[in-house]
């Protein structure tokens, strides 16, 4: 497919990180205007996205290389549909967290820290997804990755700054095996570029497992799969509820557009389903759904709850692009999207409730469905959606996921996912049921809606719960049929 | 009015009901009882008009693209009947919400789920295909789950819990089904599967069992009934009555449909008829008995209904099962069956709704409580008579000409194929109902006979309790009187739909329950339940005290439960913070590494320290010794300097005849260098020193680059354990000062 030249994917993937550089001089002088200026630029980014749509419509695929930086690979942006959709969710979830940054960060301070990286990591983020060629992503994975650690560690406690450091050297490790595996490609290969049909691999030999497991090391310690998730489950909890939300939502899934990129475009479905390693990912992806869910049954923490729960739907994610099939793929992509949106709802009610109440254990939190119906209600569309209940979105990826299951003739792995969906009810409807049902007579007053919370706040929380429902629900569903095409286009399949 | 908008309007009714009392700014349950009346009622209208004002005929209705599945409906006439009975059922029961939610608190809560359990109730007949069906089942279990618990206490919730985790573990079980069928035949309506399909009995089987617990779980049948008996009196009586009345009938539909018309359809006589159909009439006459017998030990009057609910769903099951044998005639199963949903929803929910009627005044629904409330309400007791008689299945009301019909299928099957176990059936059948009229006679007594003093009762109950049980007493009578009538109204348009022919139809019609031989069965019914009742007289065998750990709950699913939740809790939480730690041991051993590395560093420091201590002291011993040296040449040198004085005179003597002959010597050189150089004019050329840059040049180019050409395992073994090593390094540090 031929691609066209376009500035759009470097202008939207520039302009956060160069944004920086006035923010820090604007915060100096004031802090309303910085925060007022972060909003601005999260803003003008997802616009920057967005407007690429009529281009990725009526081209499919655009982009621009600039071979002079950073010889011998050269940096180049690439979009084409897939990229689109992630970015544009990417970016969008950014917005909305960092208006909800606004109120929620107020009582954690270092503000003039925690803006510029948030952009920083906005940037490495849309670099991550709109790059064409695999160094070039490396780059910006690994500019995302040392921006998010300033966030891990925004409330330097002893937890924190544990948990940041172990953060910090699995991803190092992690950025190295990518390191190395790009390097054998290169050296195979001789370019690293992304596109349809340009396999860098054309044969198995130790040389290229090597690199595939390179990738998946490299893809996966981002991904947080089995068993290179260690980090996560310390990571997400200790973040700003914020950052933890992009961290789930979005950052993990840099790691799973890696991992599409890798098995679509740098070996080819033809190529892992003729080596089999198709098997290694699939195991897994079974380990980190089961583990992910029990685990997340064993917490008390609602943060750490939800930070396995990031675990075990990682794993679908796993799954799904394992499975080597159109409808898989599809599956795949449409719940990295509704994921963004569910686990990101999540966290930022989670992080509401625990800043109105400043408790964090799950047993604490009985009949605050009453204090705060907007907040409390909205997390509960999104477990319902994690929960795969229908009319919700999550309820749609999982549907498809389970007909790529039984495509590939795989039928165990819906038996994993219908079982996995039960260990999600048993683990988000308590803390539902504990919310609204169940309390003492006199503990049951209403708080007035929309003003449990500052409109900052309920604003964000309840634009992506309303995405749960509508993009679960609208009739035209343009995530599905975006996720459709791109899954075709991977798969090579001409429509 | 387009009947397809009609239907459209009779699906949204709820919807649009449930929103209107959600946003009523009123607590009063008077207003919120009117919504909930006028959106159910508008509702009825609507699939009436549907369905009588437009000729009877089949409606679809689409709605493409909802939730990227579609919407698929359809109003036939076995949907219709089954809406049209869901929707009366759900009018009468509002009616009685009047007076029955006055004093139960949170009305707008049970309003709003009220109105949406009615849409996933109805949206699940109505349903033409299994995806829709499934979504509206899932809406039906999550909103019921709200009017299971309305109470809150610690009964309701734990009640509450059981249902909620069996129902979305029914819904995936179900939806597991829906997959499997899918992906074998492409298609989630409710066609028969191609005989291909048919003939893999793996498939088959699987499919089958996730269908038969996602709808059995709903519909109660042993040994997934353990939910219901808990849920049912917990909730308030209007919820109890269409839990029981109504929504268990759509866990039996759902296994209706896709065992009779899919997995098993008439005309294909496979493995998989004999071995569902088996399986379903063996469930349905355990449930039938075992739910009796349970009810008969009950000492609570909705508890003892619930149970009844269990015995009567297993009717309706062996129907099914009797149906879906490929043996004898499935036209029997499948009108008793159909007759029995019917039945049981009227004098079900009539005498939930007389018991609750009952327990507004008294506050009790325990046996030992109640009594003598003969004389103060008659008018319920007529209806729970009437109601009781029907659900005995006395001759002249409803449940008579139902129970005939499903044990007609039973003596069909038996003629059809001799075998002891059908034989056996009939005789269970018998023990059941026996075991019915047992336990409606006890309910009968520590209700309504025997003295107490209820003089502080009010003499008038409020109309909206008794309006609705004077309806279901009189629909009890009318079908009782006309069975045939009612066979020919309802049973014969729904038996069309799925695909009666002409014949069977007509000897459903031609079925005439009044004859001699049912009559004596009835009579031989009556009798075991006599004797049944004198044992319970004499021995007390309702009374019965079982240990506790006999029941399905501590013997199956506690255990299950609890397993489970401990392999998530203990094994697997182990391994996931084994992984964790294998991490930091290996942070920690590294560490260790380094500091034994360290160590040996520091001894080799100190060797070298210690060596260059002892190089200084020796060099410091040699300096000493040469100083001595010295010193000795220079007492040596001063003594030998008298004696050189001397000869350094003759010395200058033989220098001055040197120095003369040199002269001559140096002038005879200078001749010959002259000579010399004339001799080698040519110039000297200078030595290449480019030429070794070239030969590392040509070595370079010589030497391979490409990697692949390496020994890789060395190669990524070294840098991987480089890598590893400085990584882990740090890693380590961490864990040891974590530590």
């Amino acid at each position: 497919m031929k691609e066209f030249y376009n500035y759009l994917p470097v202008l939207a993937t520039c302009f956060p990180i160069l944004a920086t550089l006035p923010l820090f001089f604007i915060q100096r002088s004031s802090a309303k205007l910085r925060d007022i200026a972060a909003l601005v630029i999260a803003g003008i980014t997802l616009a920057l996205v967005g407007s690429m749509y009529p281009f990725i419509k009526s081209l499919g695929t655009i982009g621009v290389s600039f071979s002079g930086i950073l010889p011998p690979f050269g940096i180049s942006f690439r979009a084409d549909v897939l990229s689109f959709m992630l970015a544009l969710i990417a970016s969008a979830v950014w917005l909305l967290a960092t208006i909800y940054s606004k109120e929620y960060m107020a009582h954690e301070g270092r503000l003039n820290r925690y803006y510029p990286f948030l952009l920083l990591s906005l940037g490495g983020c849309l670099g991550v997804f709109l790059t064409g060629d695999l160094f070039s992503l490396f780059v910006f994975f690994e500019l995302m990755s040392l921006a998010a650690y300033v966030l891990i560690v925004h409330e330097e406690s002893p937890l924190a700054m544990a948990a940041g450091y172990k953060y910090l050297i699995l991803t190092l490790i992690g950025g190295l095996a990518l390191f190395f595996g790009i390097v054998i490609a290169f050296e195979v290969a001789g370019n690293v570029q992304i596109g349809p049909g340009n396999y860098l691999f054309t044969e198995v030999n130790r040389l290229s497992f090597m690199a595939f497991i390179s990738f998946l090391v490299g893809f996966g310690i981002k991904m947080g799969i089995f068993p290179m998730h260690v980090w996560l489950p310390d990571a997400h909890p200790v973040a700003p509820s914020p950052a933890s939300a992009l961290l789930s939502g979005i950052m993990l899934k840099t790691g799973a557009y890696g991992l599409i990129r890798m098995v679509y475009n740098v070996y080819g479905p033809d190529l892992i389903a003729q080596a089999g390693w198709d098997k290694i990912l699939l195991v897994l992806a079974g380990i980190t759904i089961f583990l992910g869910s029990a685990v997340a049954i064993a917490q008390t923490d609602i943060k750490r709850r939800l930070a396995y729960s990031s675990i075990g739907q990682m794993g679908y994610v796993l799954l799904g692009l394992s499975l080597l099939n159109v409808n898989g793929l599809t599956g795949t992509i449409f719940h990295i999207f509704s994921h963004a949106l569910m686990k990101s709802t999540l966290f930022l009610c989670a992080g509401a409730m625990i800043y109105k109440t400043g408790k964090r254990q799950i047993r604490e939190f009985a009949g605050i469905g009453f204090q705060m119906p907007i907040t409390i209600g909205c997390f509960t569309v999104a477990a319902l959606a994690m929960i795969g209940i229908p009319p919700f979105n999550g309820f749609i990826s999982k549907l498809v996921l389970s007909i790529g299951a039984l495509d590939a003739g795989k039928p165990g792995f819906v038996f994993l996912l219908v079982l996995s969906s039960l260990m999600n009810g048993i683990y988000y409807l308590p803390i539902i049921i504990n919310a609204f049902l169940g309390v003492e007579k006199e503990k049951r007053v209403w708080a007035k809606p929309f003003t449990e919370l500052k409109a900052g706040m309920w604003v964000p929380i309840v634009l992506l719960a309303l995405g749960c429902l509508i993009f679960g629900l609208f009739p035209i569903n343009y995530p599905l049929a975006w996720a459709e095409s791109a899954a075709n286009l991977l798969m090579g399949v001409v429509k | 009015m387009n009947a397809q908008w009609l239907l459209a309007l009779a699906l949204s009714c709820p919807l649009a009901g449930g929103l209107v009392t959600w946003l009523a700014r009123t607590q009063l349950n008077k207003r919120l009882g009117a919504i909930n009346l006028t959106f159910t009622a508008l509702s009825l209208i609507c699939v009436a008009l549907a369905w009588f004002g437009g000729g009877r005929q089949a409606i679809t209705f689409q709605l493409p693209g909802f939730m990227a599945l579609g919407l698929n409906f359809e109003l036939n006439g076995l949907t219709a009947i089954f809406a049209l009975l869901f929707l009366a059922a759900w009018t009468a029961t509002s009616i009685y919400c009047f007076g029955y939610m006055e004093n139960e608190g949170s009305p707008r809560r049970f309003y709003v789920f009220l109105q949406l359990t009615l849409l996933g109730c109805i949206g699940v007949v109505l349903a033409s295909d299994l995806i829709t069906l499934f979504l509206f089942f899932e809406l039906m279990t999550l909103c019921s789950y709200v009017l299971v618990i309305h109470k809150e206490d610690a009964d309701a919730m734990s009640a509450g819990n059981l249902y909620l985790f069996l129902g979305v573990f029914g819904g995936l079980a179900l939806l597991t089904g829906i997959f499997l069928l899918y992906n074998a035949t492409g298609t989630v309506s409710f066609t028969a599967i191609p005989p291909a399909v048919a003939e893999n009995t793996g498939l088959v089987a699987a499919m089958g069992i996730a269908f038969l617990l996602g709808f059995g779980i709903k519909a109660g049948i042993f040994p997934l009934h353990i939910w219901l008996p808990k849920a049912h009196p917990v909730a308030p009586t209007p919820a109890s009555a269409l839990l029981s009345g109504i929504m268990i009938k759509t866990g039996a539909y759902g296994l209706f449909r896709v065992f009779y018309s899919v997995i098993a359809p008439a005309g294909q006589n496979g493995a998989g008829a004999v071995f569902f159909g088996s399986t379903l009439l063996g469930l349905g006459l355990i449930t039938m008995v075992l739910g009796a017998f349970l009810a008969l030990q009950q000492r609570q009057a909705k508890k003892t209904l619930a149970y009844s609910s269990v015995s009567q769903i297993g009717y309706i099951v062996m129907g099914l099962g009797a149906a879906v044998l490929p043996f004898g005639h499935d036209l029997y199963g499948v009108s008793g069956m159909l007759f029995h949903i019917l039945n049981h929803a009227v004098f079900k929910t009539t005498l939930f709704l007389c018991v609750g009627a009952i327990y507004v005044y008294t506050h009790s629904l325990e046996f030992d409580q109640l009594g003598g409330l003969l004389k103060k309400y008659p008018l319920v007791t007529f209806a729970f008579v009437i109601g009781a008689l029907g659900i005995t299945g006395m001759p002249g009301f409803n449940g008579y000409g139902s129970k005939t019909f499903l044990h007609h299928a039973l003596t069909d099957l038996y003629s059809a194929n001799p075998s002891w176990l059908l034989w056996l059936a009939e005789k269970l059948f018998v023990l059941a109902s026996a075991l019915t009229i047992c336990y409606f006679v006890k309910l009968f007594v520590n209700i309504f006979l025997g003295e107490k003093d209820w003089s502080r009762l009010p003499a008038r109950m409020a109309l909206s309790l008794q309006l609705p049980l004077v309806l279901g007493a009189a629909a009890v009578i009318y079908i009782g009187i006309f069975p045939q009538h009612t066979a020919r109204a309802v049973i014969i348009p729904a038996m069309k739909a799925i695909g009666f022919d002409q014949i069977s139809l007509e000897h459903v019609a031609g079925i005439n329950v009044w004859n001699g031989h049912d009559l004596s069965s009835m009579a031989i019914t009556i009798a075991v339940a006599a004797a049944i009742l004198l044992l319970v007289y004499r021995f007390k065998i309702d009374n019965l005290k079982f240990p506790p750990w006999l029941s399905l709950e501590r013997l199956l699913y506690l255990p299950a439960a609890r397993g489970f939740m401990g392999l998530c809790q203990g094994p697997v939480a182990y391994a996931d913070s084994l992984v964790n730690g294998i991490y930091y041991g290996f942070g920690g051993l590294f560490l260790g590494i380094c500091k034994h590395s360290a160590r040996i560093d520091g001894a080799i420091d100190s060797l070298y320290r210690k060596a260059g201590t002892g190089s200084v002291k020796l060099i410091g011993a040699t300096g000493l010794l040469d100083k001595r040296v010295n010193d000795l040449y220079s007492v040596l040198g001063k003594g030998s300097l008298k004696g050189f004085g001397k000869l350094a005179a003759w010395d200058r003597n033989l220098d001055e005849l040197y120095k003369n002959l040199g002269l001559v010597f140096t002038r005879a050189i200078g001749k010959l260098d002259a000579v010399d150089r004339k001799l080698t004019e040519t110039p000297v050329q200078p030595e290449d020193k480019r030429e070794w840059l070239g030969r590392m040049q040509r070595a370079m180019a010589n030497f391979s680059g490409k990697i692949s050409n390496l020994n890789v395992e060395v190669l990524v073994a070294a840098l991987a354990l480089g890598v590893v090593v400085l990584i882990f390094v740090f890693y380590g540090f961490l864990g040891g000062k974590m530590n």
